[in-house]
């Protein structure tokens, strides 16, 4: 048997002062003697009770009536003890070991990089179904006051114009998705020009001035509104509202005492940002909307070759990024013409697609498509006899 | 060991020598990074396996590893906290947290109410833990504790629930505009300008009471007075973040000029919003991080060179510039190695400011008797408060 001997020092656990001992750890006992030899006591190695070892910091003896012997070489009293047959825990082996902590960090990444991948969407699916529709509707309600308080203002459409979108769509909705039950709101954009619509939990789809003016009203608006309703029958946005909720606890957990600061980012990030999947399965079912209300794909069509051109024009930078989020929109049109049984799923956007700002002014867009598309001004005239390069397949849209 | 019955005993027999002359005492943190890292990094591991749980454990060996690697006088500290207490606290904290998110998200009106709540529960949940807290740490084989009670806690932090309950129904009341209301930010501006006013004064109770009612054994702690002193604080720390509110500014001119953005209309007023936003974030990072460290390296002298405990006084030699600098430098590495770094850094900021604190003992330490503490197992607080991430480290 080995035998170790150890310097510490001896608290009553009455007073501060202390005692300095010496520690002898051998034959499955240990021994503390006083410096002048004397042995102060005696106990089998079974019955010790020591505080944890920390790293190479120092540990405490715990004695029976409140009394402690400190050992400041931790270290060494952890390696005397792992000499004796005590062995340590498996969480402070674990520690103890290069190897075994960059093997935790490969771990950890695999785990983090696996629940953002399956975990979370699985999760935010199944809390999606299992939420009644009063929840649903108030977490709808909220998400909206806080999009009027900082980035919606009140419509500028007339009265009529309203009513006139609203009396198309219910028309289009009575025939192709009876039964659902929706609300249109009318917003505008603060910041841009806002040629975007979107669905929030709950049945409300926000159809903001811009995508108004620029489908004019008519049938590609409501190819728009089925889009949306499908985001919304599918119950995309809570779950994707749950998944940027989930994404903010796991990153709070893990930096949480570093900044709570960043860790408020991801989840505004992860807001409506919605799957390649959903945007199809999304696509899809304004089709579906679309054939139900006696209309054809082309609408939908259309209606992306609009985005497509908006997105081009508006290039990088501004705000309401934040909800642009959908796929490449060339594949998205060539997918919407395939299900919908129009000919030749590859062809581009018609020429015809016109532009959506009402305003005429020259907006000097420093775009990086420049080159291929010489015009980057917003006037409706100046964009009919553009058709799409391929470059653009690249860009995404605004909803 | 029932051997040991007669330790005590033998120790009154041989009296250890008192030291005459009043003792300087420095502090030493021997932690080092690669170690910390080991102990973090498994941490971090099982508190993802098991989702969160294991936190409370966490928790314990993080404070056991830098509390025992903190030695004055040839002795360590020591941490006792249960981690089973911790995580009761942790989970009621979760509860309010949900709760109150939750609220926020359904209506402005229920997470005002969440949040006046948490507000009123502030004071209770700071008392349970500075008890804890205080309670499972031990030095030379006695505790420190915080001798006070729940309605004391009230009377010493009422005049910052108030404050903060006027600024949450203020916030509360801008948030709920219509969609055609203009936000009305004159009440928000107002508690705002209250907060700015009473921070120093609210600041100063708190410290006060903090320090004024811990012990170390039967060894009273005692807080001067220092409302003025935090007045004087607060004012220069504002005159060091304010080059950087006018470098902000002229930040943002420079881009709206060079972008040309008042004529070109909201496509240009756009395209000016990203280099304007990464202005505006990288100056206040640079604005918290020296004016954040400036206010907390002249807080540690402030608050230490006024805490004593009878014959024991503080002294301490930290330098706002050596501060941010650290701050600067590690919180640099952290983000470039997407948070690995933090244990490196989280280990040099406690050295830094560990080892700069000196303690002087009018009298010698051993001397100092035992009080008759009870050992401490208050559950909640520590958990609680340490989830919402409050500062209230001593």
């Amino acid at each position: 048997m080995s035998e170790a001997a150890l310097e510490g020092l001896l608290f009553d656990g009455r007073s501060a002062a202390s005692t300095p001992v010496r520690l002898t750890i051998a034959d499955g006992a240990i021994r503390v003697s006083s410096a002048d030899g004397a042995l102060l006591l005696e106990g089998p190695l079974a019955r010790l009770r020591v505080t944890e070892a920390v790293g190479s910091a120092p540990r405490q003896i715990e004695l029976p009536g409140g009394a402690v012997v400190e050992v400041s070489e931790g270290g060494a009293l952890t390696a005397a003890l792992a000499a004796a047959g005590h062995r340590a825990g498996l969480v402070q082996r674990l520690e103890a070991r290069w190897p075994a902590a960059l093997a935790a960090l490969v771990t950890c990444v695999g785990v983090l990089a696996a629940a953002y991948v399956y975990g979370l969407p699985a999760a935010a699916a199944w809390v999606a179904r299992s939420l009644p529709a009063s929840a649903e509707q108030r977490l709808g309600d909220g998400v909206l006051e806080v999009l009027d308080g900082h980035f919606l203002q009140p419509t500028a459409l007339p009265e009529a114009e309203q009513r006139a979108v609203e009396a198309r769509v219910a028309e289009a909705a009575r025939l192709g998705a009876a039964g659902v039950t929706y609300r249109l709101l009318f917003r505008s954009a603060r910041f841009g020009a806002g040629v975007n619509a979107f669905a929030l939990p709950g049945g409300t789809v926000v159809l903001l001035d811009g995508i108004v003016h620029g489908t004019a009203g008519d049938d590609r608006l409501v190819a728009v509104v089925g889009h949306e309703l499908g985001h919304q029958r599918r119950r995309h946005s809570v779950q994707s509202l749950l998944k940027s909720a989930g994404v903010g606890a796991v990153a709070s957990l893990l930096w949480g005492d570093f900044s709570g600061q960043a860790a408020a980012i991801p989840a505004a990030m992860a807001m409506f940002d919605y799957s390649r999947d959903a945007e199809r399965e999304a696509d899809e079912d304004a089709v579906r909307f679309l054939r139900g209300a006696g209309r054809s794909a082309q609408p939908m069509v259309d209606a992306l070759c609009l985005l497509q051109s908006v997105e081009r024009e508006e290039g990088l930078g501004g705000l309401p990024k934040i909800f642009s989020t959908h796929p490449k929109i060339a594949e998205r049109i060539s997918h919407v013409r395939e299900v919908g049984g129009l000919a030749d799923p590859g062809a581009l956007c018609p020429a015809q697609a016109p532009a959506p700002v009402p305003e005429p002014r020259g907006a000097t867009c420093d775009d990086d498509d420049e080159e291929e598309e010489g015009e980057g001004e917003g006037g409706a005239p100046a964009r009919a006899g553009a058709t799409a390069p391929t470059g653009a397949r690249y860009t995404r849209s605004t909803r | 060991m029932s051997e040991l019955a007669s330790v005590p005993a033998l120790l009154d027999a041989s009296p250890s020598a008192p030291a005459p002359q009043p003792q300087r005492l420095p502090i030493r943190f021997t932690g080092q990074g690669g170690e910390y890292f080991r102990i973090w990094i498994v941490n971090v591991l099982l508190t993802l396996l098991t989702l969160g749980i294991w936190s409370a454990w966490a928790k314990v060996r993080t404070t056991r590893y830098f509390c025992s690697n903190t030695q004055l006088g040839g002795a360590a500290f020591q941490y006792h906290g249960n981690p089973a207490a911790i995580l009761r606290g942790r989970l009621l904290a979760a509860a309010i947290f949900i709760t109150y998110s939750v609220a926020g998200r359904v209506s402005v009106s229920a997470g005002l109410v969440a949040g006046v709540a948490l507000t009123l529960l502030s004071p209770w949940l700071f008392y349970t833990s500075m008890r804890f807290k205080l309670a499972n740490t031990s030095w030379r084989g006695l505790r420190f504790g915080f001798e006070s009670t729940a309605r004391e806690a009230y009377a010493a932090l009422a005049p910052a629930v108030v404050v903060g309950v006027i600024l949450f129904a203020a916030l509360a009341r801008f948030q709920r505009v219509g969609a055609g209301e203009q936000p009305n930010p004159a009440p928000v501006l107002l508690a705002e300008l209250l907060v700015f006013a009473l921070a120093p004064w609210l600041h100063a109770r708190v410290k006060a009471y903090q320090h004024g009612r811990a012990r170390y054994g039967a060894l009273a702690f005692r807080f001067e007075p220092s409302t003025g002193a935090f007045y004087g604080l607060y004012g220069k720390t504002f005159l060091v973040a304010l080059p950087f509110g006018i470098l902000a500014g002229a930040g943002v001119t420079a881009v709206v000029v060079a972008t040309r953005s008042w004529e070109g209309g909201p496509a240009a007023a756009k395209a000016a919003l990203v280099p304007t936003l990464a202005v505006v974030y990288t100056v206040m990072t640079l604005a918290y991080v020296v004016a954040g460290g400036f206010l907390a390296a002249r807080l540690q002298r402030l608050v230490w060179t006024r805490t004593h405990a009878g014959p024991v006084r503080f002294t301490t030699t930290v330098r706002a510039r050596g501060l941010v600098r650290l701050w600067l430098v590690n919180g640099l590495l952290t983000l470039l190695t997407l948070g690995l770094y933090w244990p490196w850094a989280a280990v040099a900021i406690a050295r830094y400011r560990l080892e700069s604190t000196t303690v002087e003992a009018g009298a010698p330490l051993e001397t100092i008797a035992a009080g008759s503490l009870a050992p401490e197992r208050s559950t909640t607080g520590e958990g609680a408060v340490d989830f919402f991430g409050w500062d209230i480290g001593l």
